[in-house]
């Protein structure tokens, strides 16, 4: 075993910088420049610091809306939280979409302390974003946020999320979203940095871009008028990548709000992680290549060089990228056979370098999560998120196009799979 | 036939037989109570009644007029009633006599009588059975006078040439007869401001039994109850039939059969009255009036539902429910009444009415324009709405995407209903309770509202005990010393002395200083004030003990009490200090500015045993 790995070593060592270079195509071309590279840019432009005081009257009326089901226990102390806000929303309106539990009945009492301003209580489950559609058709706000009932927020994250939009091109900013139980388990630790890395310092960088392809269902802004106009959320699910892809597509302007921060709670349990990101993954998925498919097509109508840049992005870097990993494995075996260990612990420790100089950029650049006692779990993230999401992703991917498995995902009710696009 | 009218005939039987309607009917009874009773049932029952008290004065009366019934108590003053329809027979030279009715507790003395019974064509015995007398006379009015018993005279020979009375066809709602013992409204209350004196002076010879209320009244017109003294202690009867269980009892609606129960209502008042303390008896505070009233009426003040007044209860009083409900308040809090839950209503902040409209509002503005309204989900691209959104005549089309709703649980559902506000377009699932004041127009929000709990009331012992022994009895006199009302203090003092007094014999005196004045002062300068007046008085009671006294008294411990004070004196002969207590406590109170009325009761430590 030594033997192999110190033989491997002294191969590596032996090598020069071309033939490095053709050793590890896959790390040069899927892992550099998807990282590395975009990060940089956003430590060097992300102005950091807060923009002083917003322009209430530019802004108008601010909305939140909150749809939960079955969420008896998760919505008091949302609601708390929001009238915690250094800026209180206008309004607060929560629909329980079809719980079984007492949600309703205490909907009911928040709304006789005058914690809420409005609240309904649907009797059959119409899935979220049915429910999102009812607070929207009874919010009177001009910027409507839309939050998950078990998030919980920074003081200033609603001020933050809604500055932006005194610009009247911006149509929807998507919030930072902190992983709340990052010392529940190994997992929740790798996901607090995966959000770090991929949400709190990628989408910050798509967003210098003009990039940013999800408004994180989590915690979002809209405007009103661009809600109206594309008709507010389609049936779900992964309805927030949907929405935002809607509203590029009608030319609203979407940004992120890194110091907008909300925090959630992330799957514990490896099966439950797995679940979670085969069902993003599928419906992401069937929205870029079912859905929206003809969006990448340049002889469609619909077709937009803009839309184009995210789309490559995640088609290379996503699904060529997930498909291209085993098939290296199998050149570097077929090529280099016992040195293709040792070839890949290279390529490992590589990364993980690679991984390392990112967590440092994204911690800078995220100054409010408290980063560093995460440095130790680095090394397995690096594992973690090269090889392990990356066989999940691809096994999401087959799983979607052959069995069309997002058609039949209990997070969106039967009634609805049935008739949806 | 009126409802009354047929109720008098199903008590009766062959009541509604025409021919017995309109007899003339002699009463000759010392009672006043069974005459009222005798002639508000004839009365009634639409026979013409008319009342003596005497024999003689019967007599005068069968002589001069014609009766077809005489109702003669066989124990009258003067002549009795067998006399009096002897001396009748004797001298009588009318072709036609009445029927003679006895009536009398004492049928074997009647039997035994010297003179003729036989003259009474029957006898009815006391306690009088109304029912009874009411079929005896109508018996005697259908089959017309009696045969004449034997006699010689040439009148006998004019039996026969009828003689047909003309008997007025008195309706039975015509009123009694202007003497009597009845106060009666409207008529002795004719000018409200002033017949108040005269009122008072009838009521207060108290020979009256009842107020009799004749023509339909309300609690206001008969506000005068509660101005005049002690007329508030009377059984209300109800002619009219207005004033429901707030009467005592409704004589638009008795039925022979009941009249019994209005002789012992009657009594009853008179008896209970009689218990009454002056003190209660005249008194002018409403609140104890309340109480006298209570007493009397030997019934509890049990609330009923009723939507024509403010307070939507009334009680069963002849008073406003309002002015009730505030004094009971007053009187539970001093002990005097104690409750039981009856109900609670929502009051008026702004004019305390409880006629109120409860409505489901919108939340936003305040409007009860509120209708449901389902809403649609459409399926396909995720609207949810009103179903007004969806609505193009006939068809349903989804305002977001366009497409026709046809198929209902395929296309879409409707997962539930909201509530509109048809003012502000505000909708809802939860409308809030709002309420109206229907008297001033007040709007309050539900959880905003004022409550107010009815109560039944009962008095207390308290309140017997003040009723009974007027004023005196809270002003606690007392003789005879309870443990548990003393001071633990002076508990722990007097056990010292009584060790003491059984090891050697020293004496001591316990003072037991009550105030007979304290209800008053309580009630004219607040408690505040009678405290204050009780702490100057025992202040100067232990100078004046310390002082003039130092020679009789070894150590005084003064102790405030609840509701008494105490005084206990150490090596102190109680019967050295005795003759000298009246002084001790004239000497205390002089500089006061109020006489609290000290009394001042000497305890030996034999008494405490």
């Amino acid at each position: 075993m030594w033997a192999t790995i110190s033989d491997g070593v002294t191969y590596l060592q032996s090598q020069s910088a071309g033939s490095l270079l053709v050793l590890f195509w896959f790390v040069v071309i899927f892992e550099l420049p998807r990282y590395t590279l975009s990060f940089m840019t956003a430590a060097f432009f992300s102005a950091r610091g807060t923009a002083g005081e917003i322009d209430r009257a530019r802004i108008g009326r601010v909305t939140v809306m909150i749809a939960g089901h079955n969420e008896e226990d998760a919505i008091e102390r949302c609601v708390l939280g929001l009238r915690e806000q250094s800026l209180p929303p206008d309004e607060i309106i929560v629909v329980s979409d079809g719980s079984t539990d007492r949600m309703t009945r205490k909907l009911g009492k928040l709304l006789r302390k005058g914690l809420i301003q409005r609240a309904h209580g649907t009797e059959l489950r119409g899935g979220k974003s049915a429910a999102v559609n009812l607070c929207t058709r009874l919010a009177h706000g001009n910027i409507l946020i839309n939050v998950d009932c078990d998030c919980s927020f920074d003081r200033h994250a609603l001020r933050n999320i809604v500055r932006p939009f005194a610009d009247p091109a911006i149509g929807a900013v998507s919030g930072n979203i902190f992983i709340r139980n990052a010392q529940a388990s190994l997992f929740c630790s790798f996901q607090a940095i995966e959000y770090l890395i991929s949400i709190s310092l990628g989408k910050q960088v798509l967003s210098l871009l003009n990039q940013v392809s999800c408004a994180s269902g989590a915690f979002s802004a809209f405007r009103r008028e661009a809600l109206d106009q594309v008709g507010g959320l389609d049936a779900g699910g992964g309805e927030d990548l949907d929405l935002t892809l809607r509203l590029r597509r009608a030319d609203w302007k979407v940004l992120f709000a890194a110091d907008a921060v909300c925090y959630t709670d992330a799957p514990e349990t490896i099966s439950a992680l797995v679940r979670q990101r085969f069902r993003w993954e599928r419906d992401a998925v069937r929205l870029r290549y079912r859905k929206h498919g003809n969006w990448m097509n340049p002889f469609s109508k619909r077709f937009q060089l803009r839309e184009l840049v995210h789309e490559v992005d995640f088609l290379f870097f996503n699904v060529v990228g997930g498909v291209a990993l085993p098939l290296y494995c199998l050149w570097l075996f077929a090529t280099y056979g016992d040195l293709a260990p040792a070839i890949l612990v290279g390529a490992q420790v590589g990364l993980l370098v690679i991984d390392l100089l990112t967590f440092v950029l994204a911690a800078y650049a995220t100054p409010k999560a408290r980063t560093w006692p995460l440095l130790p779990y680095v090394l397995g993230y690096s594992i973690f998120n090269g090889f392990f999401m990356r066989l999940v992703r691809i096994a999401a991917y087959l799983q979607e196009w052959i069995f069309k498995a997002s058609y039949s995902d209990s997070y969106v009710p039967e009634k609805v799979q049935m008739v949806r696009e | 036939m009126s409802y009354r009218q047929k109720l008098l005939d199903s008590a009766v039987p062959g009541g509604s037989d025409s021919s017995v309607m309109g007899c003339r009917v002699l009463v000759a009874e010392d009672s006043s109570i069974t005459q009222d009773l005798l002639k508000m049932v004839l009365t009634q029952r639409g026979h013409q009644v008319d009342l003596v008290n005497d024999g003689e004065l019967a007599l005068n009366a069968l002589l001069h007029q014609s009766y077809d019934v005489a109702l003669l108590d066989f124990h009258l003053p003067g002549l009795d009633g067998v006399q009096v329809a002897a001396s009748y027979l004797a001298q009588s030279t009318d072709s036609l006599r009445p029927w003679f009715i006895a009536i009398t507790a004492d049928v074997e003395g009647l039997l035994a009588h010297e003179a003729n019974c036989e003259s009474f064509d029957k006898v009815v015995p006391k306690p009088v059975d109304i029912q009874l007398i009411c079929r005896v006379v109508e018996d005697a009015g259908r089959q017309g006078p009696p045969p004449v018993p034997n006699r010689t005279t040439t009148r006998d020979k004019t039996v026969g040439g009828s003689k047909k009375r003309q008997h007025g066809t008195s309706a039975p709602t015509r009123s009694l007869s202007d003497d009597g013992t009845f106060v009666r409204w409207p008529a002795d209350f004719d000018s409200k401001t002033l017949s108040g004196r005269a009122l008072q002076a009838t009521v207060q010879q108290g020979n009256i039994d009842a107020l009799l209320v004749e023509e339909p009244a309300t609690v206001n017109d008969l506000a005068l109850i509660w101005q005049t003294p002690s007329l508030h202690l009377y059984p209300v009867l109800d002619m009219a039939g207005t004033l429901g269980a707030m009467a005592d009892i409704d004589c638009s609606r008795i039925a022979a059969s009941e009249t019994g129960a209005l002789a012992d209502l009657i009594e009853g008042f008179h008896e209970r009255r009689a218990r009454l303390h002056r003190d209660a008896l005249l008194t002018d505070d409403i609140g104890e009036k309340l109480l006298g009233r209570m007493f009397v009426a030997n019934e509890p003040l049990m609330p009923a539902y009723d939507g024509l007044v403010r307070t939507m209860v009334r009680f069963n009083l002849v008073c406003d429910s309002e002015t009730v409900i505030n004094e009971t308040n007053k009187l539970v809090e001093g002990g005097f009444l104690s409750t039981s839950f009856f109900d609670r209503v929502h009051v008026c902040a702004s004019c305390g009415s409880s006629q109120l409209n409860v409505r489901e509002e919108c939340p936003s503005c305040r409007s009860s324009n509120l209708r449901e309204e389902a809403y649609l989900h459409h399926f396909e691209c995720a609207y949810q709405g009103p179903e007004s959104d969806f609505k193009r005549g006939d068809d349903l089309i989804c305002p977001k995407c366009r497409k026709e709703l046809s198929y209902f649980g395929s296309d879409y559902d409707k997962p539930g209903t909201m509530v509109i506000c048809g003012t502000c377009g505000h909708a809802t699932s939860e409308p809030v309770v709002g309420f109206v004041c229907l008297s001033c127009g007040q709007h309050t929000d539900g959880d905003a509202m004022r409550t107010r709990d009815i109560c039944s009331l009962d008095l207390t012992e308290k309140a017997i005990g003040f009723l009974e022994g007027g004023r005196a009895f809270l002003g606690f006199a007392q003789t005879s010393l309870r443990f548990a009302d003393l001071p633990l203090d002076l508990v722990v003092a007097l056990n010292d002395e009584a060790r003491r007094f059984n090891q050697d014999g020293t004496p001591f005196a316990l003072l037991d200083i009550s105030y007979q004045n304290a209800y008053e002062i309580d009630r004219e300068h607040g408690p505040r004030q009678l405290s204050r007046l009780r702490s100057l008085f025992l202040e100067n009671l232990r100078n004046v003990l310390a002082n003039d006294l130092a020679t009789m008294v070894g150590e005084a411990k003064v102790v405030k009490g609840q509701a008494y004070d105490f005084a206990l004196l150490k090596r102190t002969m109680p019967d050295v200090i005795r003759p000298q207590i009246e002084l001790v406590a004239s000497k205390a109170t002089t500089s006061l500015r109020l006489d609290p009325g000290v009394a001042i009761t000497v305890f030996a430590p034999e008494d405490l045993r």
